[in-house]
């Protein structure tokens, strides 16, 4: 990629140096629009789902099955008036979104879309990806602290404890993931899960390598906790808007609101990616190699076209398995009622966190066998 | 339906005997409320009785210069807003109530709107009477 | 507020007038400590229209469609409360074919008001489903209602002694497709929630109502019922014709919010029930047969199912300018969907009501709130209000 990219360069006589430059900006400008359209497709994506399981239509007066609904909420937004309450503490108040924005979108760039498209492979990008997402509650609780509305404190609060609460049995069931793969590297972790358990045919497709079925119970652990990480129904204490009227968030209007709303969302996406990339195989193909090869092999024989063909069905598997698994965080927002703030923390601390460590302990057996062969 | 109709000196002891004795059993109290009679005012207490089903009705005449009566709070709980009520619309003083203030109408309204020589100041207000 | 100590540990939180779960414009001001509620004062008030002040300048009739406003979920009882009582004081006899006709519409209107007590119910909890499900229920409802009345939520339908209108034709049918199809659709809600671990553990035990707490406050209807009391003045009968119907009273034993909810949806199941019954042994039958049968008859017999008294619409007619009735004073007490609403009627003798008294079952549920949520956790405010069922404008009238 880098040589076609200075190739470029040198086609249209600009200076080389330009390349250079400009090389290692790519993935993150590929980063920022890729996160400002997923949150608009899943925004709409959220709305028609929840409409299709409450028996309404959805927005269908904008665009083609409302399609550009969420352009137009995003220009309202935009064009809105920025209302600042008198008693708010006014750097905390506007620092506090961007403090929840910024992790995410860093998050972002972290994460192995494909085999190659990963903006920044860190030997400890699972590690980083842990702390970067715990910085959000910073942020939130300082918005709640900085709004002067005592709905947002309350918010900020809740906020705070939960995070505490639940980052314990998500980190270690995470954990798990690690033992198996014996790295922290995500690209590497998406390969060890590649092969089969067996060289027969059929038992040697992808699907049932996967680390979901070493550490199930860590997948549930993960499942549940990763929707108290986004703050969603059956969780969204922090933003319960039945009892805080908004919660955190109150007091945020036009941009400042839009970012949170932006963070909410890409934290959806992400922490979805993740949960793709540590159980369910990442951008593999459930089957024994990628289809593209099997389907195009005896077609085209150029190995770079074909190449990037595999590229783009990597993505293709990537995503149909992180909306898979939205489209169920969806399902369960539209089923469930809220958790109450004591009962949230009750399960966590007497349920969730013995199950990961349940899950770990079984992990680290069976690993231990497999290594020294007793198996 | 039942009508009793006593005065106010003996309302606290005429209720607590309603509500204690066996065959009447009157433990709900189902509103009250005030009337204006133009000579006197007159409160009229609702009790229930749920194991006899039976209401029954007790009517207090108060003179209309000075309109105390005793409050029923300690013998029904329910007693404490009907009464604050009646307070709001009707002027009519409870003695021995708890927090005996307006509770419909706004703290600083001048006037008991729901007596018979009540007249709106306000022009806008009163359209209907025109 | 002023910081008097370093360390403060209550705090004063403002809930409402405008709050998303105050189901109108209650404000609450609570003294919080930490998330524990210590102290509740409701302020009411914000949606007084002074309905007991303008009956006085209104003649009797005039008054009649201002009273579907003291509750809008529940308009039907309002006015059936007002018109038992000025039919009781004017001795207004009320034709048996009207009085079905006013079992059948109030039992509708009590299963609409409940449905839409489930969906404010679970809303407030966080679920948002329901809220739509419950919806499509009452839409088929509302729609028999504009059908019969012309209106969706104000109905203005009933009379002094007896009702406006007759059911329009194949209204009934309309009408027995639907209890049909409703048993059905209960089941599904029942499906989603009644199961459903996190409702039962955010409403199981979560502000019990004792039965002593309740009849001290004078909470009644289906409040109390899911504590155990037997208080249903349709049974035995106090008024309309509930004593030629079978049906059940449903109670429940601990009285907390989940017992409110299940006696709420046992009352919808009833009441399909009762009106079923009803259209069956409604006197004259259904309307097209009962016109068919009146122009074919002509007896003059006071007792004739087809055109005696129990067959019409309203008994002696009242001149709506000159009504009349003679002094003297009535109440009537009616088990609406949140409790008894009853109305106090004192006639002097001219065109218009001396005195007016509404007494409204949600003022008693505001009222007991602060009991009930006293030392809980603040997220247990909406599982505790919501299963009051409180409808706001008839606390303030």
């Amino acid at each position: 990629m880098h040589e076609l990219y200075m190739e470029l360069f040198n086609k249209l006589g600009i200076p080389e140096i330009f390349g250079e430059i400009t090389w290692p900006i790519i993935p993150f400008v590929c980063v920022a629009a890729l996160l400002i359209i997923v949150v608009l497709f899943l925004v709409l994506m959220e709305r028609k789902v929840l409409a299709w399981l409450t028996i309404r239509k959805g927005p269908n007066r904008v665009g083609p099955f409302g399609f550009f609904q969420t352009i137009a909420d995003a220009i309202k937004l935009l064009i809105k008036e920025d209302i600042m309450s008198k008693d708010t503490n006014k750097i905390l108040f506007t620092l506090a979104p961007m403090i929840v924005f910024a992790p995410i979108m860093v998050i972002y760039g972290l994460m192995p879309f494909t085999e190659k498209f990963v903006a920044i492979n860190l030997a400890a990008g699972l590690f980083l990806v842990f702390a970067l997402s715990s910085l959000t509650t910073v942020g939130i609780v300082l918005a709640g602290w900085a709004s002067n509305n005592k709905y947002s404190l309350l918010g900020g609060m809740r906020s705070a404890a939960q995070a505490i609460s639940y980052e314990i049995p998500l980190i270690i069931s995470v954990l798990s993931i690690a033992v198996i793969s014996e790295t922290l590297n995500l690209s590497d972790i998406v390969d060890a899960q590649s092969g089969g358990i067996s060289y027969n045919i059929l038992l040697n497709w992808n699907i049932f390598s996967w680390n979901i079925w070493p550490a199930f119970i860590g997948f549930i652990v993960f499942f549940i906790c990763s929707i108290a990480e986004v703050n969603r129904i059956p969780f969204d204490l922090p933003e319960a808007e039945s009892e805080l009227v908004s919660g955190y968030n109150t007091e945020y209007s036009g941009m400042k609101f839009a970012l949170f709303f932006l963070a909410e969302y890409s934290a959806l996406f992400i922490i979805s990616v993740l949960m793709v990339t540590l159980f369910m195989g990442g951008y593999l193909s459930p089957f024994n190699g990628y289809l593209s090869n099997i389907l195009f092999q005896n077609i085209i024989h150029n190995q770079i076209i074909l190449n990037i063909f595999v590229h783009f069905e990597q993505a293709f598997w990537l995503l149909a398995k992180t909306y898979f698994v939205i489209l169920i965080i969806m399902w369960i927002r539209a089923t469930l009622p809220r958790l109450r703030a004591d009962q949230l923390m009750t399960f966590s601390w007497k349920f969730l966190l013995p199950l990961s460590l349940l899950n770990l302990t079984i992990v680290a057996i069976v690993k231990y066998l497999l290594n020294t062969g007793n198996i | 339906m039942e009508y009793l109709e006593i005065t106010k000196e003996i309302l606290v002891e005429t209720v607590n005997n309603l509500k204690n004795a066996e065959d009447k059993q009157f433990n709900m109290m189902l509103s009250v409320s005030g009337v204006d009679k133009q000579d006197c005012f007159e409160v009229v207490y609702h009790l229930f009785s749920t194991a006899f089903k039976k209401n029954i009705i007790i009517k207090v005449k108060l003179e209309r210069e000075n309109p105390i009566v005793e409050s029923l709070c300690g013998i029904y709980s329910a007693a404490n807003w009907h009464e604050r009520e009646t307070y709001d619309l009707f002027g009519i003083i409870f003695k021995d109530h708890p927090e005996l203030e307006r509770i419909l109408l706004p703290k600083d309204w001048i006037g008991y709107p729901l007596r018979k020589d009540y007249v709106l100041k306000d022009e806008r207000l009163s359209w209907n009477e025109r | 507020m002023v910081l008097e100590n370093t360390i403060q540990k209550e705090m004063i939180i403002n809930v409402g007038p405008q709050h998303p779960s105050t189901h109108g414009v209650l404000r609450l001001i609570m003294t919080l400590e930490g998330e524990v509620i210590k102290d509740t004062k409701p302020v009411i008030g914000y949606l007084h229209r002074g309905k007991e002040k303008l009956a006085e300048s209104r003649t009797y009739f005039q008054y009649l469609p201002m009273v579907d406003r003291v509750d809008y979920l529940s308009s039907f009882f309002c006015a059936a409360a007002y018109c038992y009582a000025v039919e009781s004081i004017a001795g207004l006899k009320v034709p048996k074919r009207a009085e079905y006709i006013r079992l059948i519409t109030m039992e509708f209107n009590r299963i609409s008001s409940h449905l839409l007590w489930v969906a404010s119910f679970l809303l407030d909890l966080g679920a948002t489903s329901p809220l739509f499900y419950a919806f499509r229920e009452r839409e088929e409802i509302v729609n028999l209602f504009e059908q019969l009345t012309g209106q969706r939520m104000m109905y203005n339908f009933y009379t002094f002694g007896g009702v406006k209108q007759d059911f329009p034709e194949g209204w009934l049918t309309k009408a027995l497709d639907l209890c049909k199809k409703m048993p059905k659709m209960f089941d599904e809600y029942e499906a989603i929630i009644t199961k459903n671990p996190i409702f039962i553990e955010r409403t199981k035990n979560i502000g019990v109502l004792t039965p002593e707490l309740g009849i001290d406050y004078g909470i009644t209807g289906a409040n109390i019922r899911a504590s155990g009391v037997n208080l249903d003045l349709r049974k035995p009968c106090s008024y309309s014709v509930y004593d030629e119907i079978n049906f059940n009273v449903h109670l429940a034993e601990n009285g907390d919010s989940y017992d409110r909810y299940l006696v709420r949806i046992a009352e919808m199941r009833e009441s399909v029930k009762i009106i079923e019954h009803a259209i069956k042994q409604i006197p004259g039958g259904t309307p097209e047969k009962l016109k068919m049968k009146k122009v074919n008859c002509n007896c003059g017999n006071e007792n004739c199912g087809y055109c005696g008294f129990d067959s019409q619409l309203t008994g002696k007619k009242a001149n709506m300018v000159v009504f009349k009735p003679p002094a003297g004073e009535a109440i009537s007490m009616v088990e609406a969907p949140r409790g008894i609403i009853s109305c106090y009627v004192i006639s002097d003798g001219t065109t218009k009501p001396y005195r007016v008294k509404w007494r409204t079952p949600s003022f008693s549920s505001v009222q007991v709130l602060p009991e009930l949520i006293k030392n809980r956790n603040y997220s247990d405010l909406m599982p505790i209000f919501g299963s009051l069922d409180v409808v706001l404008p008839e606390v303030d009238r």
